[in-house]
């Protein structure tokens, strides 16, 4: 474990002294790029308010990938359901992540007031598309011969779904939420830097403004630990979900039972 | 009355390359309790024919009566498919009961007959370990228990034996012979391995190339059971039908 991390945390520590020698060598001004120490104190003297504003940005990342979720999860199994219906929808879902989220954001703004909801649906629309189609994916993952199992044995087409063909997609949907998390703090910032009065997206612009562009990185430090946070928690889920794939872990269980018995 | 009743089925496939028939007038009988086998070389029909009697398939012509009633057969048969089909988020256990969930039947007891079964079947203390972790040779028993724990009188088995190596096919071919002896089923096999269909089967189906049609009935009925892979009969009539069905393998 450590010795994982030797090698990018003194990657790591390198890229920061190089930052930090070249801004004081060469006398940049802080409004133009801090140095990493002062970012750093900015970030722990300011936490509290980095906190709550992270807090913000944070419920609308989560509440917007719990609607994208849900809803690309279910649109799948919709899709795999009728054939008519996927040709007939294929192309507006492909076509929706087309569209520029950001141009659409400030029209958000215009429908639903400068209230957490823009922010959540751009979040949505944005982490909907990657769920859809490995959700979709995954539903064709069972192979022929299982479903012919349980097709002779009598399978209805609901027990078809959740006995084989759903635990089949997850780690396929996995992928996709891991993805769709990813995208979800971009589409939050977004959805903040088109009108907001809280949230990290607003602070950075904020910030920007007056020039205190320590407040901008700690802000962006933030938003990557948010990020890392998601990330981390669906990495989790998606272990303990697919705990029968983890050989390396159950292989040493089993082999350990086997010693004992 | 017979267990299974097929007659003059045929099935041909098209392709880009044309229309391939890969049964063709396909008729025989299987009484209750009998073990048949339908030998003939790879890529036959052999697969296409269990599934078109497991229901999965249904036939251009023909007919298939299931304890005489001539009716949808999906759900009435255990079906074994010859690719490995285990549910790998499923522990041995919970495979081996998939047919009691789909039946809806109450899953205490359901759990006591598979332990049960796992005892018989050497697969007991392997209850909860996911199919990954099992060898070749367990999976094709926990495939087998699964089988035999889907309370239906046929068996349908497509070379359940075929993807292990020469060793654990061999104690597994006597393993089967053993428990098919205990919980006797009705069974229709398809194999292309003649010294297993010698040894587990009461009658042969010798079964010509693509289109698949029976070319002859062999009855092992007058061959002693149990029987042994030594045992002299078995082995001359084993080196009988390879005479029989070398030209075809090699044409």
């Amino acid at each position: 474990m450590i010795g994982r991390l030797l090698i990018p945390a003194s990657f790591a520590t390198l890229l920061l002294g190089v930052w930090e020698l070249a801004v004081r060598s060469f006398g940049v001004p802080v409004y133009i790029l801090p140095p990493p120490s002062r970012i750093a104190i900015t970030f722990f003297t300011r936490f509290p308010m980095l906190a709550r504003h992270g807090a913000t940005t944070l419920g609308e990342i989560a509440l917007g990938l719990t609607l994208a979720a849900s809803f690309g999860f279910l649109l799948a199994i919709a899709l795999h359901h009728s054939r008519s219906l996927e040709r007939g929808l294929r192309p507006f879902i492909v076509a929706s992540q087309m569209l520029p989220v950001f141009a659409i954001a400030p029209l958000l703004v215009v429908w639903l007031g400068f209230g957490v909801w823009p922010k959540v649906v751009v979040t949505a629309l944005i982490g909907f598309f990657p769920v859809v189609v490995s959700e979709l994916d995954g539903l064709r993952a069972a192979s022929r011969e299982s479903v012919d199992l349980l097709l002779s044995m009598g399978a209805t087409r609901r027990q078809l779904l959740t006995k084989l063909l759903l635990p089949a997609s997850l780690p396929s949907l996995f992928s996709g939420l891991k993805l769709a998390a990813t995208l979800s703090v971009v589409g939050a910032t977004i959805g903040e830097w088109v009108g907001a009065r809280r949230g990290l997206g607003y602070l950075m612009l904020e910030s920007n403004a007056r020039l205190h562009v320590d407040l901008v990185f700690a802000s962006i430090l933030m938003l990557t630990l948010i990020g890392l946070l998601l990330f981390g928690a669906l990495r989790i889920i998606e272990r303990w979900a697919l705990r029968w794939r983890d050989s390396a872990f159950t292989g040493r269980s089993a082999s350990a039972r086997r010693g004992g018995g | 009355m017979s267990a299974l009743r097929v007659s003059g089925l045929e099935k041909s496939f098209r392709t880009p390359r044309g229309t391939v028939t890969v049964l063709h007038s396909v008729t025989f009988d299987v009484e209750k309790g009998e073990w048949l086998t339908c030998l003939g070389p790879s890529g036959c029909g052999k697969t296409t024919s269990l599934r078109v009697l497991a229901g999965l398939l249904e036939p251009d012509a023909g007919s298939v009566w299931l304890d005489g009633a001539h009716e949808s057969r999906l759900g009435r048969t255990a079906y074994l498919p010859q690719e490995d089909t285990l549910l790998p988020w499923r522990t041995a256990l919970q495979n081996a009961m998939l047919s009691a969930e789909i039946d809806g039947r109450p899953l205490a007891a359901a759990r006591a007959e598979a332990v049960g079964l796992f005892e018989r079947f050497g697969l007991l203390g392997f209850e909860d370990v996911y199919p990954s972790q099992l060898s070749g040779g367990m999976r094709q028993r926990v495939e087998l228990a699964r089988t035999f724990l889907s309370h239906r009188e046929l068996l349908l088995l497509d070379e359940p034996l075929g993807a292990l190596d020469p060793l654990t096919r061999a104690s597994l071919q006597e393993w089967l012979l053993a428990v098919w002896n205990d919980l006797r089923r009705t069974v229709v096999l398809v194999t292309h391995d003649v010294e297993e269909a010698v040894l587990l089967s009461d009658r042969l189906l010798l079964l010509t190339a693509r289109p698949a049609a029976v070319r002859e009935t062999v009855s092992l009925a007058l061959l002693p059971r149990p029987r042994r892979r030594a045992d002299l009969a078995v082995v001359a009539e084993r080196a009988r039908l390879l005479s029989v069905l070398a030209p075809e393998v090699s044409s």
